[in-house]
């Protein structure tokens, strides 16, 4: 088993954003978190990476905590956030570097895993560029290569479609599916749900903090009783039904 | 709300956060310093106007290059924010009377740091015997006059129009103001003075009535109020903490030997914050003044008590205002998310800033050559021993801080 989520409930101040969520992703699976706009995914992968600390619950990576292992467990998670962050003054080949620093991946490794990558985005020839060259698209493909590169046990994208072009999307895509067969596990949220019924096994909808239904797109088929249903038509006539608005 | 209340808004919340800045950019050092170089700067000027001869020439082209500068330096104070091109496109009426505005408060301050050059200049000029009591008048108000005429021309550069008249207009307007200054200066300030005035009465009218309908350039206004906030925040920045700390980072590869150190090899906080450092102008542009302006001051200075106490003085300035490397690490979640969970950051920027501190104690203890070699090697240790107590005694406690 890789990633466990147990009743983990956090948040930033003392009211908690996230009630007693659990879910389980293991080796070689792909699961996608669903929810509106402030559903609490961002929270829960941002507990899941340690930036936050749980109020209750545990978080465990193949059997650990954050806190039993930290660099252990750090070690395993390639993390792409929402909106790119990148070093205003570092080149992109100096991100390639210090993430192989960062991860005790040898450089010329780095380069290795990164030559591929970088030719399939067409970032080549940017080497020496500054993220302030990059337009928005490019710096997202940049965070890409760097989590891809330390090739983790869990990957944890959040919003990986935003901002990059179809046919990034497509390789990306395609990367995604490479690792899941390599047995790696993902983490993805997202809102692109016609992407996310494509390739991701399992489905966790997130609403309002609570955990409102999980598992495969048959399952969720079968519990919300839409047989033929596609995880678009779902999701938009749960909201509508479940006042998820509210 | 109207246009003019949001920017009397914006202004209010503006003057509010820059007196606040202020307080802590006049901190106590500073304002020793300040009063140090100030005295010291006044004491010369003095020393020079005594030996000055009358009809001499050299002082009037300095002077010529310092009201130059003084003139064409300053900018708009406009106010203008990126999102202000979407919403307020529709309210451009409104908007100009805002610009007028935003153009008489800039001439107002712009004409106080004017006045007080010129002032300063006047006992020159009356030492060489051009100017007698009645003339200051007249030369006070020159400078004012151009420094107005230099502020329209801002206003004016900010509107659209085709880059080729804009350039026109620019370099009549430079040309003119640089030769009526030298007419103010070699020939008769009374002259200068008509001169400035006719050029004001014509070009105000100009750019008032004749231009008046022209556009504004948005993406103008806003990179323009964006470079010189950056500017003020730059400055800010080197002395205290501020969230608004943009800047442009410049390449710098000729500087690429130096990460081959090992020292700046062994993790990757060093590794990012020794580029950051070379890359970022905030940080290594104050290094580089501050040596180049120590050395100079210790160069022309004679006896080593001169010597050691520049050498502190600059160290420790140099040292002081490295201390907010420390907020990179806090702008960045990777630190948070790196394996590497036992690196000791504070241990990272001491490091940092003693091999800095140590080119600076180099640099210095060289540039006291012209006392001889002897007095290299005491200032030498003596700025040794001061790296080595500020980086270890005083700095561990200020960066926790």
């Amino acid at each position: 088993m890789s990633l466990k989520v147990m009743n983990l409930t956090g948040g930033y101040t003392r009211t908690p954003v996230l009630k007693n969520i659990s879910f389980d992703l293991a080796d070689g699976e792909l699961i996608g978190l669903i929810g509106l706009n402030g559903a609490g995914k961002s929270t829960t992968i941002k507990h899941i990476i340690g930036l936050m600390d749980p109020f209750e619950g545990q978080i465990q990576l193949d059997g650990k905590t954050l806190k039993e292992d930290p660099s252990l467990y750090r070690k395993k998670i390639g993390f792409i956030p929402e909106t790119p962050l990148l070093y205003d003054e570092l080149t992109l080949k100096e991100h390639i570097e210090i993430t192989a620093m960062a991860y005790d991946v040898e450089l010329s490794t780095a380069m290795e895993r990164a030559m591929p990558l970088l030719d399939k985005f067409r970032l080549t020839d940017r080497l020496e560029w500054f993220p302030s060259d990059f337009s928005k698209g490019m710096k997202q493909k940049v965070m890409i290569v760097c989590a891809f590169i330390i090739e983790p046990s869990l990957y944890i994208i959040d919003e990986p479609f935003l901002g990059l072009d179809p046919i990034a999307i497509r390789d990306l895509i395609r990367m995604m599916e490479l690792k899941k067969a390599e047995g790696a596990s993902l983490l993805m949220s997202t809102h692109v749900l016609a992407n996310a019924q494509r390739i991701c096994d399992k489905f966790v909808i997130i609403n309002n903090g609570e955990v409102y239904a999980k598992g495969t797109l048959n399952e969720l088929r079968e519990e919300f009783g839409m047989p033929e249903a596609s995880l678009d038509e779902m999701y938009t006539e749960l909201a509508d039904k479940e006042g998820f608005l509210k | 709300m109207t246009i003019k209340d949001l920017f009397k808004t914006r202004q209010s919340i503006y003057y509010k956060k820059m007196s606040k800045y202020l307080k802590y950019v006049m901190n106590d050092h500073f304002v020793i310093l300040l009063l140090f170089l100030g005295g010291a700067t006044g004491l010369a000027y003095q020393n020079y106007l005594e030996t000055i001869q009358l009809n001499a020439v050299l002082p009037r082209v300095l002077l010529l290059l310092i009201i130059g500068l003084t003139i064409f330096s300053g900018s708009l104070r406009t106010l203008v924010e990126p999102a202000d091109a979407v919403f307020l496109l529709p309210k451009e009426e409104a908007f100009n009377l805002v610009m007028k505005r935003n153009l008489t408060y800039s001439l107002i301050f712009h004409s106080v740091y004017t006045l007080l050059i010129g002032v300063l200049a006047a006992p020159m000029l009356r030492a060489i015997g051009h100017m007698d009591s009645e003339g200051t008048v007249f030369w006070l108000l020159t400078l004012v006059i151009w420094k107005a005429v230099h502020g329209i021309h801002a206003y004016y550069a900010l509107k659209q129009h085709r880059n080729e008249t804009g350039r026109i207009i620019r370099s009549i307007i430079l040309t003119v103001s640089l030769l009526a200054v030298a007419v103010s200066l070699f020939l008769s300030i009374l002259t200068g003075f008509v001169f400035a005035a006719v050029t004001l009465v014509f070009f105000a009218f100009f750019v008032f009535r004749y231009t008046q309908n022209e556009r504004w350039n948005w993406e103008l206004l806003i990179e323009t109020e964006q470079r010189r906030i950056q500017k003020i925040y730059g400055i800010i920045n080197l002395f205290i903490e501020t969230p608004q700390s943009k800047h442009k980072v410049k390449r710098m590869k000729i500087l690429d030997f130096l990460y081959a150190l090992p020292l700046l090899k062994e993790n990757t906080e060093i590794y990012f914050l020794s580029r950051m450092f070379v890359r970022n102008y905030n940080f290594s542009g104050l290094y580089l003044r501050l040596l180049l302006i120590g050395s100079i001051a210790i160069y022309f200075s004679t006896n080593w008590i001169t010597h050691s106490i520049i050498s502190g003085l600059f160290l420790y300035l140099t040292g002081f205002q490295l201390i907010p490397l420390r907020q990179t690490f806090r702008k960045s979640i990777y630190f948070r998310l790196y394996p590497d969970t036992d690196t000791d950051k504070i241990k990272t920027i001491q490091k940092l800033i003693l091999l800095l501190l140590s080119g600076s104690t180099a640099v210095y203890s060289l540039a006291s050559i012209s006392s001889g070699s002897q007095a290299v090697l005491r200032l030498l240790l003596i700025n040794s021993v001061f790296t080595v107590f500020f980086t270890t005694v005083y700095l561990p406690g200020r960066l926790k801080h």
